[in-house]
């Protein structure tokens, strides 16, 4: 009479299994095989399914400058969050500005050695984007600076740190990133 | 710009059919632009410009109303 060997129970399934009790052998724990796990199993299968489907699905689909303007996005949206949180966390608004620097990121596709290249698509996609950004850009700005006269009055004397002239122009940038970026994301997946 | 109702409609997969399964990334390398552009003008989503469809059409070796019909979206009432 022959007792079954260990690894036969281990080997059924997909080999996570042998994964997992690996990995807790080794003493990490990062998955416990008994009890309730820190992040439920469904929510990181979600996690990791919508990963995959960006990086191997969509993103194999997606033109190159597509893929520039999703980064973009980010970067603007990155960067108006880090500053929000470091404002809530720090409450130093002149620190605050730190958070600029996220900008920075916007120019990283510029540094590729491999620079894609572009067709009348996407050079007509760039030239509409730019003037939606821009005409939102205008809206905002007379909107600014004629509502501030007539919110304050026309002739009075404020004062203001030099901040505030440096957080309108980040400010400025980060609607001209978005709404160009917005614009371009639109048209590539316009149907 | 196209009117109310106007459209360019295409024959770009059936002449890609005809011309023995070619594929969008061959076409586009024949007409000098991507395959996302291919996909997008092929999906009616966009108009490309006149050089373009030429080169499109002589990819094929057809004329441009071979591949491009253009389509007012009204019939003649008479």
């Amino acid at each position: 009479m022959s007792t079954p060997r260990q690894f036969e129970v281990c080997a059924v399934g997909d080999g996570s299994a042998i994964f997992w009790s690996q990995i807790n052998s080794a003493g990490l724990g990062l998955e416990p095989q008994t009890g309730t796990p820190a992040v439920p199993k469904f929510f990181t299968r979600h996690i990791r399914y919508v990963i995959h489907y960006i990086m191997f699905v969509k993103g194999n689909f997606m033109d190159e400058f597509e893929k520039r303007a999703w980064w973009n996005l980010g970067v603007a949206v990155g960067a108006v969050v880090a500053f929000a949180t470091l404002w809530i966390v720090t409450r130093n608004p002149a620190g605050s500005m730190a958070a600029f620097a996220v900008l920075a990121l916007s120019a990283a596709p510029f540094f590729r050695l491999r620079q894609p290249v572009s067709d009348e698509r996407d050079r007509e996609i760039d030239r509409k984007s730019m003037i939606a950004a821009m005409n939102l850009f205008w809206i905002l700005l007379v909107i600014g600076a004629v509502g501030m006269g007539f919110a304050l009055g026309w002739d009075t004397h404020v004062q203001v740190p030099v901040r505030a002239f440096s957080d309108v122009i980040w400010g400025g940038w980060i609607v001209i990133l978005t709404a160009k970026s917005t614009a371009s994301i639109r048209m590539y997946r316009a149907r | 710009m196209p009117g109310k109702g106007e459209v360019v409609r295409n024959n770009i997969r059936r002449l890609r059919f005809d011309a023995g399964e070619m594929t969008q990334e061959q076409l586009g390398r024949l007409a000098g632009v991507k395959r996302h552009t291919i996909m997008a003008i092929e999906a009616g989503k966009y108009a490309p410009s006149l050089l373009l469809a030429f080169r499109i059409a002589r990819a094929f070796g057809k004329n441009l109303e071979d591949v491009f019909i253009f389509d007012s979206g009204c019939t003649a009432q008479i």
